[in-house]
């Protein structure tokens, strides 16, 4: 991952979260965790994420308890 | 917690939330991880993570114990157990909420990965605060 991802919005944010609850495939822009600045930024398709880096679907997918 | 997973906590901790955390009462049965949350918005919260004695075979408790209360869009208290918002109860004022479901729990899980949990859950709460929809319209069961 590149320094020059745009920052996600919160909109982003839960617009994503939304869509995964739904079950709609989200075949856009990937948000990624950056550790440097600790916020979210927006990966474009097929941009080469590092091993490492933490997708915002790969914390959420596997659900939350309630 | 061992001193061996201890120090492996430590190093994920420190790449991802450098400065932000910091153990208490280690060794004890009052031991947790507190930890500085920053949502994409700006707005800072922090977290207290249970630690048991025999973590991590268990799943952590977590509870939001900054800002207090927490709020819903009407301005009533989030409080108590509720499906709606993932949240388990209360301790005193600190609000317990659902992070990792327990049948995804296992000791290959760290302090890390339920920080950014609870980060989802913090931006799904605003989320919440802006909208006005419940907090599992954001998260998956």
């Amino acid at each position: 991952m590149s320094n020059n991802e745009p920052k996600a919005s919160s909109q982003d944010i839960t617009n994503t979260l939304e869509q995964m609850n739904k079950g709609e495939n989200n075949e856009s822009n990937q948000l990624v965790f950056d550790p440097t600045t600790g916020e979210f930024v927006v990966a474009k398709p097929n941009s080469n994420l590092s091993a490492d880096a933490t997708t915002i679907n790969s914390i959420a997918q596997d659900g939350f308890a309630k | 917690m061992t001193s061996e997973r201890l120090q492996m906590e430590t190093a994920i901790l420190e790449r991802y939330f450098s400065r932000k955390y910091k153990f208490e009462n280690l060794n004890s049965s009052n031991a947790f991880l507190d930890v500085g949350v920053k949502t994409q918005s700006g707005k800072v919260y922090r977290l207290k993570i249970k630690l048991s004695q025999d973590y991590p075979n268990s799943l952590p408790e977590v509870y939001i114990t900054y800002p207090l209360p927490l709020l819903k869009k009407d301005g009533s208290k989030l409080d108590g157990a509720s499906h709606d918002f993932h949240t388990l109860g209360n301790e005193g004022n600190n609000i317990q909420i659902c992070h990792f479901k327990s049948e995804n729990w296992n000791p290959n899980q760290s302090l890390y990965k339920i920080a950014l949990k609870v980060r989802i859950w913090l931006e799904a709460y605003e989320g919440h605060l802006r909208t006005g929809k419940t907090i599992d319209n954001y998260l998956t069961s």
